[in-house]
């Protein structure tokens, strides 16, 4: 005679059998002593299972969770500092942006026209497939970078060494205190 | 306790309400902490895994569905957090006996008794049986653990462990019927 396997008499129990494999199981049963003694120590066991009640817990933890989000809120906090020096270096970039613009509003036109020349010749040449132009549009709009890229010499030695010399201090202020911030979030 | 009030906590903790969350922690403290003890079987530990359910449920507190039950939804972070802690040997896989010698002592005081028995003698009784039946438990190798959790203290369906757990159907009900016959076998003079 064969006997029911554990996975289904375990299935059985946990009613997760199609009706017709219930039916059959219930059907075997009937006539197996063998199964209904394993099935009767299984049903024990779940019986003995159910009867383990909860235990209180002893403390209330609910104030160390709240302690504990109350900090990790407070670390993720930028310090007050931080704004401090980024206005700084915000300030610093204005005041060279003003001590720059007004004689870069003369430069600009000397390039402008230059440059859009430049650019219109890179698009003739893409549409016309004019290899030697595109190359010639090249070479001039990187000319014309390289002259862009020599600062007018607008101020003396020394206010551009006090200019720097505040942007890094600012620089380095807003920065460490950056890194003071990641550390402190660790 | 309803479904209602525990959806205005949540919401209000979403939002920075930290004393919204204390509520929604005193509520089902007992229950996550007791998922934890079928779990370690020490106080101390399970205590420790309640604390850390309970921030990561804060933390993924957005991805919770407010019109379900938050019971279930904790409970299967705690069984997570065990195993976590279990694989990764922050606590102790398995206890000697004077380990659970001492976490009974802990809990003799007559609050941790069941109340819904009628007399001292049969209380007695049965509290030593759970007691047996707890030690069991934490003789299984801790993914056994896990299921017979699952399946018995939280009643969830095969499915619902799979996805619990992250493994497959098939694995969830070969470990389920194993951690079963291994409790027949370790309680056969209890049962």
């Amino acid at each position: 005679m064969h006997h029911l396997e554990e996975a289904t008499l375990n299935q059985y129990l946990d009613g997760s059998l199609e009706s017709a494999a219930r039916e059959e199981v219930a059907r075997h049963l009937k006539t197996c002593e063998e199964c209904r003694a394993r099935l009767v120590e299984l049903q024990h066991l779940f019986t003995a299972l159910e009867a383990v009640d909860d235990v209180s817990i002893s403390n209330d933890i609910s104030t160390q969770i709240i302690a504990q989000l109350n900090s990790e809120v407070r670390a993720r906090r930028l310090p007050s500092g931080l704004y401090i020096a980024l206005a700084i270096q915000v300030g610093l970039i204005a005041v060279l942006f003003l001590v720059l613009w007004p004689n870069t509003g003369s430069y600009l036109p000397e390039i402008g026209q230059p440059l859009q020349d430049a650019w219109f010749e890179l698009s003739a040449a893409w549409a016309l497939a004019q290899p030697a132009k595109l190359l010639n549009a090249l070479v001039t709009e990187f000319s014309l970078a390289a002259e862009l890229a020599r600062p007018p010499q607008l101020l003396s030695i020394g206010q551009w060494l006090w200019l720097v010399g505040l942007a890094l201090i600012a620089w380095l202020a807003g920065n460490g205190l950056l890194l003071r911030n990641k550390k402190n979030r660790e | 306790m309803s479904t209602a009030d525990d959806r205005e906590l949540i919401l209000r903790a979403r939002e920075g309400d930290l004393n919204a969350f204390g509520d929604l922690v005193r509520r089902y403290q007992s229950v996550v902490f007791n998922v934890a003890f079928r779990m370690f079987g020490q106080r101390s530990d399970a205590e420790d895994a309640a604390q850390e359910t309970f921030l990561r449920a804060f933390r993924a507190l957005d991805t919770f569905d407010v019109e379900l039950p938050m019971a279930p939804w904790l409970k299967r972070i705690a069984t997570n957090v065990c195993l976590n802690w279990l694989a990764s040997a922050r606590v102790k896989p398995y206890l000697t006996v004077a380990d659970m010698n001492r976490s009974g002592e802990e809990e003799s005081s007559m609050d941790d008794w069941p109340h819904h028995r009628s007399t001292p003698e049969q209380e007695a009784v049965t509290e030593e049986t759970a007691t047996q039946i707890r030690a069991a438990i934490l003789k299984l190798p801790p993914p056994y653990r896990a299921v017979i959790e699952l399946r018995h203290f939280q009643y969830l369906s095969y499915d619902e462990i799979s996805q619990t757990l992250g493994r497959s159907l098939g694995n969830v009900k070969s470990d389920l019927f194993r951690a079963r016959r291994m409790l027949a076998e370790l309680l056969k003079e209890q049962l």
